[in-house]
């Protein structure tokens, strides 16, 4: 029997994370990284009570809600190919690799209670459960010069067309707001966007907190 | 070419399963059926290089098996580990408890939830209602075939039936033979200038595609 294409080559971050040794490892953990048809949402918690909560918020044809104890963290990062599209975390949850990964990729982060010590400027708080589920559910339905997230994973254009580009979902789904990494770590979505004569680019806002979709000079919004 | 949907039954109670089997085998579905969750994962096995699921009906209480060597848990991780392109509905007279529901969903995130309280009866409507899709002009009548309307004409394939009971979401295919019976039925769409078409996203993922003006379809049960 063969086997679908691995991603680790094409996206070598997807091991960053990889458990060495010590890490819990779930047992639904598939043996390697491998592409998913659905973006996910990773839930760190202590117990199932967010993942369980914030499942019955998101549509199932638009997220998978994988629900991970603070041991298996790394190890379902890790194994996330090329990362998470969002990780939640709980506030009694010291989830030291979300904070990892959100530093470095283009991760939504958000948290149940106070941002975790040491997040990214782009990393979100929330006091009570209901705004956080608004958050999720805003981001999943979030919309940048005629983009959208599509149904399991990707952005679907104006014109119809579906793209595949973790970068360019990250930034659809946050918007208006940056996400505070360096622009290089956008180059793939602008990449995508100037291949399809999208007269939109990531470009640095100080306003917005970071990186953001904005036209291109000359284009309208 | 025909090639009849196998469906994954797992359940205890030998009378239940009985009901189960003879249910699906009246569709024309090739029933697995197992009272362990041992037995259930050496059918995936013994047929994981062949064929693959379309569906596995699995019964979360297994206290009745004749070993408990493994559990509904292990099964439903192989599912999601290895088989993610297989519908899973899990039934419990416990649904509605919290740490069922999230060590359900830990084992299997995309998992359905049956209550088993409301009777068998009910679980087999459900089911009939998730495999009985109809995708712009086509329809599948019993989750075994796929009909095109306005021909009447019949797709006997289990992959052709794999990617209209999972319309519209991505399904990916595991092998080439599942690839090549799903590029057949792409041929077979056109030939009969069905307005649904076959599209594919690379990496052995396809899906269906209706035009909008059609509507939207209605999310599985």
């Amino acid at each position: 029997m063969g086997c679908p294409r691995r991603v680790e080559a094409r996206c070598p971050a997807a091991l960053e994370f990889a458990p060495t040794s010590g890490f819990e490892r779930p047992p639904w953990l598939p043996s390697q990284p491998e592409e998913g048809d659905l973006r996910t949402i990773l839930v760190v918690s202590p117990a199932g009570e967010l993942a369980e909560a914030l499942r019955d918020v998101v549509p199932r044809e638009m997220a998978m809600v994988r629900d991970a104890r603070p041991e298996e963290a790394v190890a379902v990062i890790g194994f996330s190919a090329p990362f998470p599209w969002m990780i939640v975390t709980d506030a009694a949850v010291d989830a030291p690799p979300a904070v990892a990964v959100a530093r470095r990729h283009p991760v939504i982060l958000a948290s149940r209670g106070p941002v975790p010590a040491g997040a990214p400027g782009h990393a979100r708080g929330f006091a009570v459960f209901a705004a956080l589920a608004d958050f999720v559910s805003g981001a999943l339905r979030g919309t940048v010069g005629g983009m959208r997230l599509g149904r399991g994973a990707g952005v679907d254009l104006v014109s119809g067309e579906a793209v595949r580009a973790a970068a360019l979902e990250a930034l659809v789904a946050l918007h208006p707001f940056g996400f505070d990494l360096p622009l290089a770590r956008f180059r793939s979505a602008a990449h995508a966007l100037e291949r399809r004569g999208i007269p939109w680019r990531p470009v640095r806002d100080r306003g917005a907190g970071g990186v953001v979709l904005a036209p291109l000079a000359g284009a309208s919004a | 070419m025909k090639a009849n949907p196998e469906a994954l039954l797992l359940e205890d109670d030998s009378e239940t399963l009985e009901e189960l089997r003879s249910h699906f085998a009246h569709k024309r579905f090739y029933p697995l059926a197992a009272r362990s969750a041992t037995r259930a994962l050496s059918l995936l096995e013994n047929n994981g290089e062949s064929s693959r699921p379309v569906l596995a009906v699995i019964d979360w209480d297994l206290r009745l098996a004749p070993d408990n060597r493994t559990t509904s848990g292990d099964v439903l991780s192989r599912l999601s580990r290895e088989f993610a392109e297989c519908l899973v509905i899990v039934y419990s007279q416990n649904i509605d408890a919290f740490h069922v529901r999230s060590d359900i969903h830990r084992a299997h995130p995309r998992a359905w939830l049956h209550d088993k309280r409301d009777g068998i009866g009910s679980l087999m409507l459900r089911i009939d209602r998730m495999l009985d899709q109809q995708v712009g002009d086509l329809r599948v009548h019993h989750g075994t075939v796929v009909i095109h309307m306005p021909s009447q004409d019949e797709h006997h394939h289990r992959e052709a039936v794999r990617l209209v009971v999972h319309h519209p979401d991505i399904v990916t295919f595991h092998s080439d033979t599942a690839t090549k019976a799903v590029r057949r039925f792409g041929d077979w769409l056109t030939r009969h200038d069905s307005m649904v078409k076959l599209v594919s996203l690379g990496n052995r993922k396809y899906r269906l595609a209706v035009p909008a003006a059609t509507g939207p379809d209605p999310p599985p049960a």
